[in-house]
C-alpha cells in the first residue's frame, strides 16, 4: 500500500512540498554548521571540496578550507553572473547561509518531523473513520503504527549538493540535501526486539523497512545580500 | 496533774498550733484540760498526719519519678500514724512516761519547723457534685478546641503537600533541546547525550563530537550529560533529559532568516503564526498546502487509509501481516515507540549514519 501510494502521487511528492525552518534549525550557530558540513562530501557546482586533512582529526582546518572553498566558489559564480564582486562583509554572509542550509541537524531533523507528520500521525482521521484520535488527546490514546528512523546502511548518505543559479534574473544558490528514512512498523520492530516476528528478524538487530525513503530537501539562497528569504521544499521519493 | 502531763499537753498544744487545727476550740489555753480533750487534740494530730500522707503518696503515684528516697519516707510517715496512734494514748491513760515511745514524725514535726514542700501545692479535688454540676468542658471550649484542631489539620496538610512538591519532581519530557546519538553493540545499544545549548546555543563550540568508539555499553541511566543510556532502559523507564534553561538565539544568527516570516505565511490561522513543527497535524496541512486541492483531497485519504490500515488488525500491508492487537495490550509498547522516535528525531539531527533500530528495545 505504500508502494501504490507514492506510485499515485508521484508528482505531488517529487514536486516540492513547502517545508519551513524550525527553531531549531534557525538557531544553529556557524561553528555547529562547520562542524557537521565537514564530515560531509560537499559538491560545488560538480567540483567535490577536498581538505588537506581528515576532517575528523583538525576540524579547524577542515573548516577553514570548507569556508575559503565555499567562498570562493560563490566569488566565481557571482562574478560570472554581475559586473560588480562581492564586497568580503557580503561574501562571509553569503557563506554561513549557505553553510546553514548545509546543515544536516536542521535539514535532517525537519525532514524527519515532516514525514512522521505524513505518514505517523493520528491527528488527521477523518469524521467517518472508526476511530478518531485527535492531536491534543494522542497522550494515551494514539497508536504509531509506523517507526520511521534514518536509514543505517552503506550508500546511504547522500552528498550535498551546492549549486550557483540565474533564473530570471535572480541569482541563487541551490542547495540540496538527501537523507535516507527507513519506514518501520512500530509492531513488527517491537516483535522483532522480543523474538517473535516474522517479518522483522534482519542482520544486526535491524529489521526490514517497509520502504525507504529519499527525503530531499530543496533549499535557495539569494545571492543577493538584502534578501534574506529563503525557500525550501521537501521532495520524496521511493528508493 | 502532774508536771510531766502538763508538758505533754504542751508539746501537743504546740504541735496542733503549728500544723493548724481543724477545730475552733481554743487549745493554747492555759489552765487545766480534760482527758477527753486530749485525746481529740491526738486525733487532729493524727488526721494531720494521715492527710499529708495521703497527699504525699498521690505526689508519688502522680509522678513515679520521685526518688526512692522520698518514697522511703513517704512509707515511714505511712507507718507514723499508727505508732503514734497508740502510744500517746496509752501514756496518756498511764499519766507517766508518755514520751517514752515518741515517733519520729511526730518529733520531727514538733521539734523543728516546717521545710517548705517541694512539691507544689495541690488544688483542691472537685466534689463529685461540683462535677455532676458542671462538666469540664462547655460548648464554647468544644467549638474552640474543634476549630484549632482544624487549622492544626489544614496546617499539616499544607506543610505536607509542600514538602512533597519539593521533593517530588516530575522528569520532563525531553524536548528539541537535546541529542543524542545512537550506537549498538552485540546486545545493547546506548545513545550519547548532550545538550543543545552546549552545540548551538554557545556557538556550537563541541570540543569533539562523539563518536562510535566513546559509546558506553552501560546499561544504567544518569542524568549527567554525555553518559551512555541503554535505549531500552530509556524506553521502560522515560527517563529524558532538558536543558537547563530554554534555548537562546545564537550569537550567530545574523546569516540565518527567522522562520517566523514563512511560518506565519504557511500556517497563519485568522493572522496568527503557528508552529507546524509543534504539530504534526499542522504540518501535514503546511506540507500539502500547495497541492491542488482535487489532488490534495485524494491525498489525504491515501495517507489517512494506510494509517488506518496500519493501525486495524489482520490487515496486510505491504505484503506482511500486520498484528496489532485492537485491546489495551496495544498501548503497553507505546512508550517505547516514543522512546525510539524520540531518540530517532535526535538522531537524525545530529547524524544521520549512526542511527540503529536494534533489538531487545
Amino acid at each position: 500500500m505504500m508502494l501504490t501510494l507514492f506510485a499515485a502521487f508521484e508528482d505531488e511528492f517529487s514536486h516540492g512540498m513547502p517545508l519551513p525552518r524550525s527553531k531549531n534549525t534557525a538557531m544553529i550557530g556557524l561553528a555547529q554548521a562547520l562542524k557537521d558540513s565537514c564530515r560531509e562530501t560537499i559538491v560545488v557546482d560538480g567540483v567535490e571540496v577536498k581538505y588537506s586533512c581528515p576532517a575528523s582529526e583538525r576540524p579547524e582546518v577542515a573548516a577553514k578550507e570548507l569556508t575559503d572553498g565555499l567562498g570562493g566558489a560563490i566569488e566565481v559564480a557571482v562574478g560570472r553572473l554581475r559586473k560588480q564582486a562581492l564586497t568580503k562583509a557580503d561574501l562571509g554572509r553569503l557563506t554561513g547561509r549557505i553553510l546553514a542550509a548545509l546543515c544536516r541537524t536542521g535539514s535532517g531533523g525537519d525532514t524527519y518531523c515532516a514525514v512522521s507528520a505524513l505518514f505517523d500521525t493520528a491527528g488527521v482521521i477523518g469524521k467517518s473513520a472508526p476511530i478518531r484520535i485527535e492531536e491534543e488527546e494522542v497522550e494515551e490514546a494514539a497508536v504509531f503504527p509506523f517507526l520511521i528512523m534514518p536509514a543505517n546502511s552503506e550508500g546511504s548518505i547522500h552528498p550535498l549538493r551546492v549549486a550557483i543559479k540565474s533564473e530570471d534574473g535572480k541569482a541563487f544558490a541551490e542547495i540540496v540535501t538527501t537523507s535516507l528514512l527507513d519506514v518501520h512498523l512500530a509492531d513488527e520492530v517491537m516483535q522483532a526486539g522480543t523474538g517473535g516476528g516474522k517479518g522483522g528478524g534482519g542482520k544486526g538487530g535491524m529489521t526490514k523497512p517497509l520502504v525507504r525513503l529519499a527525503a530531499t530537501i530543496v533549499e535557495c539562497v539569494s545571492l543577493d545580500v538584502k534578501v534574506s528569504d529563503r525557500e525550501r521544499s521537501l521532495r520524496l521519493r521511493v528508493e | 496533774m502532774s508536771h510531766a502531763h502538763t508538758r505533754t499537753r504542751q508539746r501537743l498544744a504546740r504541735l496542733l498550733c503549728l500544723t493548724g487545727p481543724r477545730t475552733n476550740t481554743p487549745i493554747c489555753q492555759s489552765g487545766p484540760q480534760p482527758p477527753s480533750l486530749l485525746r481529740q487534740f491526738t486525733n487532729n494530730a493524727s488526721r494531720t498526719l494521715a492527710l499529708h500522707t495521703h497527699c504525699y503518696t498521690s505526689r508519688l503515684a502522680r509522678d513515679p519519678r520521685r526518688n526512692l528516697c522520698e518514697a522511703g519516707m513517704a512509707e515511714q510517715t505511712v507507718a507514723g500514724p499508727k505508732s503514734s496512734k497508740g502510744a500517746p494514748l496509752k501514756g496518756a491513760k498511764k499519766g507517766n512516761g508518755a514520751a517514752k515511745p515518741r515517733p519520729k514524725i511526730f518529733r520531727r514535726y514538733s521539734n523543728a519547723p516546717p521545710e517548705p514542700s517541694p512539691f507544689p501545692s495541690f488544688p483542691a479535688l472537685p466534689s463529685l457534685e461540683s462535677l455532676v454540676a458542671s462538666p469540664p468542658l462547655s460548648f464554647s471550649h468544644l467549638c474552640t478546641l474543634g476549630l484549632l484542631l482544624f487549622i492544626l489539620h489544614k496546617l499539616t496538610t499544607m506543610m505536607s503537600t509542600l514538602f512533597r512538591g519539593a521533593a517530588v519532581t516530575t522528569p520532563s519530557i525531553i524536548e528539541h533541546g537535546t541529542w543524542m546519538k545512537v550506537g549498538k553493540t552485540s546486545k545493547s545499544s546506548t545513545v550519547m547525550y548532550t545538550p543543545l545549548q552546549n552545540r548551538v546555543n554557545e556557538g556550537g563550540l563541541l570540543s569533539t563530537p562523539p563518536r562510535r568508539s566513546s559509546y558506553s555499553t552501560s546499561t544504567t541511566i544518569s542524568a549527567s550529560p554525555g553518559t551512555g543510556i541503554n535505549p531500552a532502559t530509556a524506553a521502560a523507564s522515560w527517563v529524558f533529559f532538558s536543558p537547563a534553561k530554554p534555548p537562546q538565539p545564537s550569537k550567530f544568527i545574523d546569516y540565518t532568516d527567522s522562520p517566523s516570516k514563512s511560518v506565519a505565511a504557511l500556517s497563519g490561522v485568522n493572522g496568527i503564526a503557528r508552529d507546524p513543527y509543534t504539530s504534526s497535524k499542522l504540518m501535514r496541512k503546511n506540507l500539502l498546502s500547495l497541492i491542488p486541492l482535487e489532488r490534495q483531497g485524494g491525498l489525504h485519504e491515501a495517507l489517512t487509509r494506510v494509517y488506518m490500515t496500519a493501525c486495524d488488525k489482520e490487515h496486510t500491508i505491504a505484503g506482511r501481516e500486520v498484528r496489532l492487537r485492537s485491546d489495551k495490550s496495544r498501548y503497553e509498547p507505546l512508550r517505547a515507540i516514543r522512546a525510539i522516535r524520540a531518540i530517532a528525531t535526535l538522531t537524525v539531527r545530529s547524524q544521520v549514519d549512526d542511527a540503529h533500530i536494534v533489538r531487545g528495545v
